[in-house]
């Protein structure tokens, strides 16, 4: 590809730009900017391909990284704009989702399809370092490994973050059942019998 | 177990992650024993679930197309450029384009300093080249001095040619698409950052194909400037008052404006030969 090979950047853009949008798009919630992430994504490697080392990680992880980078400035650049997720505790939401989920156990059925936009916007709603933990290893079923290398961290706090991030989901799906039980500060409910 | 222990392994026993069999096994066997531990394994393991229906919904997202065209576009538009520049470099530092010109610069002006202590019988044949070269007052003026020479109406002595002042002399060239070069090397400096290259036509862009130059005049003692097949010709600004140390006429009072030339550096970054732009 460094030597001009278009058919090799081909190749390389059509086995990679899928995980790179949905990673983009995951993150921001936002189509416009997935795609000029992906796209900016590229146009470094076209141009700054000498700077992948691969004795320091995967071309995968590199690209990552790329593109984690440049959504967490588009979404510098964008904090005017409202997330998804902000709108999720308005009445209107309540409402559809007190008829998609089951009263009884309000994570039982998260599994059907309409829910899956319940998780998106519970994703959505988290804090940036726990939801891109949650969207490496959980949506893209990285390992620990590759979101350490991504995000330039240990191991054990990819572990961490994303058992805190998990808790924090469970907590907003909860809450979204029961409004009632919302609190601003999480406390996950553990036993240390 | 204790359920302490149990909250650490929780999320990658709800996730399927590879655990050790007797960890999972304890772990398993401690959730039936604390209905707590139990309802968080089910919440784990729902909302693993729900991931795992967002995540497939998302599996068939793609960039859109227009992206990749985009992107071919531009990858195009890096593979015409780099065939030209990529071997012409090979081997050689990279200099940044300000590193060079500040090298031809100081070159420059110490091949200029260099002239102005040269010994006087050498200076004298220098500047007797130049007189012989000057133009008669019914030419028109030379045109490092514009209109001014003949609005100051300052006598300028008749002048004849000889193979000795003929170097030395201003030649009026408009350039159409071709500057001068030596054995034939053209300057592109649109099409290869401003090597010489030969055989390579060159693109200017509008409005710079009216450029006028004199011949290149060698910085060198021995004048082997002409030997050069591999160089680069950098743009650079002087006082005016250079012309006078290569022998050209000056006009005393522009003397303090700044005149355009190109400097011929040889690939050793020695400043061969020069020529005055305008």
């Amino acid at each position: 590809m460094t030597a001009g090979d278009e058919s090799a950047f081909v190749a390389l853009y059509r086995r990679r730009q899928a995980g790179i949008y949905r990673f983009a798009l995951q993150m921001s919630g936002s189509e416009a900017i997935a795609e000029d992430v992906t796209q900016e994504v590229f146009m470094v490697l076209m141009s700054e391909a000498k700077n992948f080392d691969p004795a320091k990680g995967t071309l995968a992880g590199y690209l990552y990284g790329v593109a984690r980078n440049q959504v967490l400035r588009a979404m510098g650049r964008d904090r005017s704009l409202v997330p998804i997720g902000e709108g999720y505790g308005g009445e209107e939401g309540e409402a559809a989702h007190e008829q998609l989920v089951a009263q009884d156990d309000p994570l039982g059925d998260l599994t059907r399809a309409e829910v899956i936009d319940s998780v998106r916007q519970a994703v959505m709603a988290l804090p940036t370092h726990y939801r891109e933990v949650v969207v490496l290893c959980d949506l893209h079923e990285l390992s620990y490994a590759e979101a350490a290398e991504i995000l330039d961290c240990a191991v054990g706090t990819i572990r961490s973050r994303l058992h805190r991030a998990r808790s924090l989901l469970i907590e907003k799906l909860r809450a979204t059942k029961e409004p009632g039980t919302a609190s601003p500060i999480v406390n996950t409910a553990r036993c240390f019998a | 177990m204790s359920c302490r222990n149990y909250e650490t392994i929780l999320t990658d026993v709800a996730r399927g992650q590879m655990l050790d069999a007797s960890a999972k096994t304890d772990a398993l066997a401690h959730a039936e024993t604390c209905g707590r531990c139990a309802a968080r394994l089910a919440d784990e393991k729902s909302l693993s679930a729900g991931l795992r229906s967002l995540s497939a919904g998302a599996a068939a997202t793609q960039t859109p197309v227009r992206v990749e065209t985009a992107l071919l576009e531009a990858f195009r538009q890096r593979s015409t450029f780099v065939p030209v520049t990529a071997p012409a470099r090979a081997g050689r530092p990279r200099w940044s384009r300000w590193s060079v010109a500040a090298a031809a610069a100081i070159l420059v002006v110490s091949a200029l300093a260099a002239l102005r202590f040269l010994p006087a019988g050498a200076k004298e044949t220098a500047t007797q080249g130049a007189r012989i070269a000057e133009p008669s007052l019914n030419e028109s003026p030379p045109w490092w001095e514009g209109e001014k020479i003949a609005d100051a109406g300052e006598p300028r002595p008749a002048g004849g040619g000889n193979n000795t002042g003929q170097r030395f002399a201003p030649v009026y060239q408009p350039q159409r698409g071709r500057r001068d070069a030596p054995r034939g090397l053209v300057h592109d400096a649109s099409a290869n950052g401003g090597r010489l290259t030969s055989g390579v036509r060159p693109r200017f862009a509008s409005g710079t194909d009216e450029e006028i130059a004199t011949d290149f005049m060698p910085l060198t003692y021995d004048g082997s400037f002409s030997q050069i097949d591999d160089g680069q010709v950098v743009r650079v600004e002087l006082p005016r008052s250079a012309l006078h140390s290569f022998g050209l006429p000056v006009n005393a009072e522009r003397g303090g404006e700044r005149v355009k030339a190109d400097v011929l550096l040889g690939h050793d970054g020695v400043a061969r030969a020069i020529r005055f732009v305008r």
